[in-house]
């Protein structure tokens, strides 16, 4: 399959405030990001993103969740967008969002962008009963993408 | 003509595999996942695979992808959105019918002529073919690819090169120099390639070296010829190991190395910068281009309907959302213009209408008029005609009953009528209009 070949290429000087943690296979990749502007939400931290691609990658969209880390610290950011648990409603990551000529280094610097343009210190709406009762993998929920400016 | 939007990805997904290539073969090369020896132009490079156009086809709105990546986007998108109308990965326009067309014959045929290294080098093959030869290649020619053990019985894959002495190579054998054991076919590339203590010679000095320690004799081989430590960066002079120690106490390029370096790294440091702002800068142009879109449903409504009617110049592409505004404003304002004419042409028209009513109207009412008058100058004449005739009954009647009539001359009419009531209702209706006329 070419999508190895293709995430293979991924560049060794990867985009300020964005790097590969760990790709041991083409199955499951660790990604850290950064905020870069001095946004008081995010100042001085660091998030790690879980990239999951299925055997249809990129024709389908990867599974992208932040995910928590005692050492080094790791946690979840705060945004209206991001629940709790790490999954991200974020409408490049659906379905219907997705287009197979983005890559992750593009979904990594939107993710970085969602969080530079937040200005709301909050969880979304509903998010501890989302949190409670989801079972669903990312990829299968369906979002209602309400606000398409962030 | 008439297949389902299914059917024609189908088709599509068929016609990917059926090249002039194709054969019942073990090992169907994806062209996509090879490795490409010539570097080539970025602009053939398919947004979707990132290598080089595989039979590319060209979309509605001019974006060009290999068959195969598209058709397996549409495929995916039909089946997990369940619409017809797939959209472009790369600008998201909507496509009314999955049909593609293919690109022109010079493409294909400067893609095709791309080398590439054939998919088995890891195996050992160290072919390079052109990209439209190498299914060929792997078909009927590699010598790694593997095939059947002519050994009918044994069912162990064995490389082609290995079947021209026709027995089966799959017993164990050990190799001389350590002693490890190997199936036969592996020995060879075994003792060429890996053994750590098969001896091999040095290529400068000649000495008989064991694998496991060539790369430390390489180091101090005196045989061996070094380039300067600024060969980098322009120094031309290479000796062996002694000449080129005393070489480098005076080389003035040597002396410069830290910071030509540091000025290397700066540069290849701007560089990755200006790729990523580059990055960023389409990522913002495709989100701009959804926003466009989003706007763009609700503008073609206003927009088609007085433009099919009047000029319909305003639908082409606009370099800015401000510039697409202000046109949507003035083709707005137009329509207004029209419509206010419109309505002042139907104004006019209608009191046209209506004045000519009304003259005939009017000539008409005189018209009545005048035939009303003429009848109560008939009634008139007919009224006074029959007191005349009844005066003169009277005279005869008052031999009867004259008392009577001689009272009162109007009522009378009823009394010696009285029988017959017609006449009698005929008189007061006339009476009472009398005032009126
Ligand atoms: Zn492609
Ligand atoms: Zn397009
Ligand atoms: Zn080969
Ligand atoms: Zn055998
Ligand atoms: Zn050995
Ligand atoms: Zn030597
Ligand atoms: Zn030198």
């Amino acid at each position: 399959m070419f999508a190895s070949k293709r995430l293979g290429k991924i560049q060794k000087s990867l985009p300020p405030g964005i790097d590969l943690v760990s790709a041991p296979d083409f199955k499951e990749w660790q990604m850290d990001i950064r905020v870069l502007d001095s946004n008081p939400l995010y100042l001085n931290q660091t998030y790690r993103l879980r990239f999951r691609f299925s055997n249809n990658y990129p024709i389908e969209a990867p599974e992208v969740t932040f995910t928590t880390l005692t050492t080094p610290p790791r946690p979840i950011p705060i945004h209206p967008h991001v629940y709790s648990n790490g999954i991200i409603c974020l409408d490049l990551l659906g379905t219907q969002g997705w287009s197979p000529v983005q890559n992750v280094e593009s979904v990594c610097m939107s993710i970085q962008s969602m969080l530079t343009g937040n200005t709301k210190n909050e969880r979304p709406p509903g998010n501890e009963e989302f949190v409670a009762r989801n079972t669903q993998r990312p990829r299968d929920i369906r979002f209602v993408y309400e606000d398409s400016s962030v | 003509m008439e297949s389902t939007p299914e059917q024609i990805l189908a088709s599509l997904l068929d016609e990917a595999d059926a090249g002039p290539t194709r054969r019942r073969s073990h090992h169907p090369v994806d062209l996509r996942a090879l490795d490409y020896v010539d570097s080539y132009d970025h602009n053939l490079m398919c947004a979707i695979c990132h290598s080089p156009f595989v039979r590319p086809v060209t979309l509605e709105c001019e974006h060009v992808f290999c068959q195969r990546c598209i058709s397996e986007t549409m495929f995916h998108q039909g089946q997990d959105l369940r619409t017809d109308s797939a959209t472009c990965p790369s600008c998201r326009r909507k496509l009314h019918h999955p049909a593609t067309t293919p690109v022109t014959k010079i493409l294909n045929q400067i893609l095709d002529e791309l080398r590439v290294n054939c998919p088995f080098r890891s195996a050992g093959c160290r072919e390079v073919k052109h990209r439209g030869q190498i299914q060929d290649h792997v078909d009927k020619y590699c010598d790694y690819v593997e095939v059947e053990c002519p050994l009918e019985t044994c069912l162990l894959p064995v490389q082609r090169k290995d079947i021209r002495e026709p027995r089966c190579l799959h017993g164990l054998v050990k190799c001389e120099d350590c002693r490890m054991s190997f199936l036969e076919k592996e020995l060879e590339s075994h003792q060429k390639n890996h053994c750590e203590a098969g001896k091999v010679s040095c290529p400068d000095c000649k000495a008989q070296v064991s694998r496991r320690d060539l790369a430390i004799h390489a180091e101090i081989c005196p045989e061996a010829v070094f380039p300067c430590g600024a060969a980098q960066y322009g120094c031309d002079f290479s000796a062996q190991l002694e000449t080129l120690l005393d070489h480098e106490t005076t080389c003035p390029l040597v002396k410069l190395v830290p910071f030509l370096k540091m000025q290397n790294e700066r540069l290849v440091a701007h560089e990755a910068a200006l790729k990523h702002l580059r990055q960023k800068n389409s990522i913002l142009e495709t989100s701009f281009s959804t926003i466009q879109e989003t706007l763009n449903p609700s503008n073609n409504n206003l927009i088609d309907l007085p433009s099919s009617s009047t000029t319909g110049s305003d639908t082409g592409p606009f370099d800015s959302t401000a510039h697409h505004l202000l046109s949507l404003h003035e083709s707005l304002r137009e329509e207004v213009n029209r419509v206010s004419a419109a309505v002042e042409h139907l104004d006019a028209k209608a009191s046209m209408m209506i004045m000519n009513a009304n003259l005939t109207i009017k000539e008409d009412l005189s018209h009545t008029n005048a035939a009303i008058a003429g009848m109560r100058m008939q009634l008139h004449w007919l009224v006074s005609a029959r007191l005349q005739n009844q005066q003169r009954v009277g005279v005869v009647g008052t031999q009867r009953s004259g008392e009577r009539l001689g009272s009162t001359s109007g009522n009378n009419t009823a009394g010696p009528s009285g029988s017959v009531e017609l006449p009698v209702r005929r008189l007061s209706d006339s009476n009472r209009q009398d005032p009126k006329l």
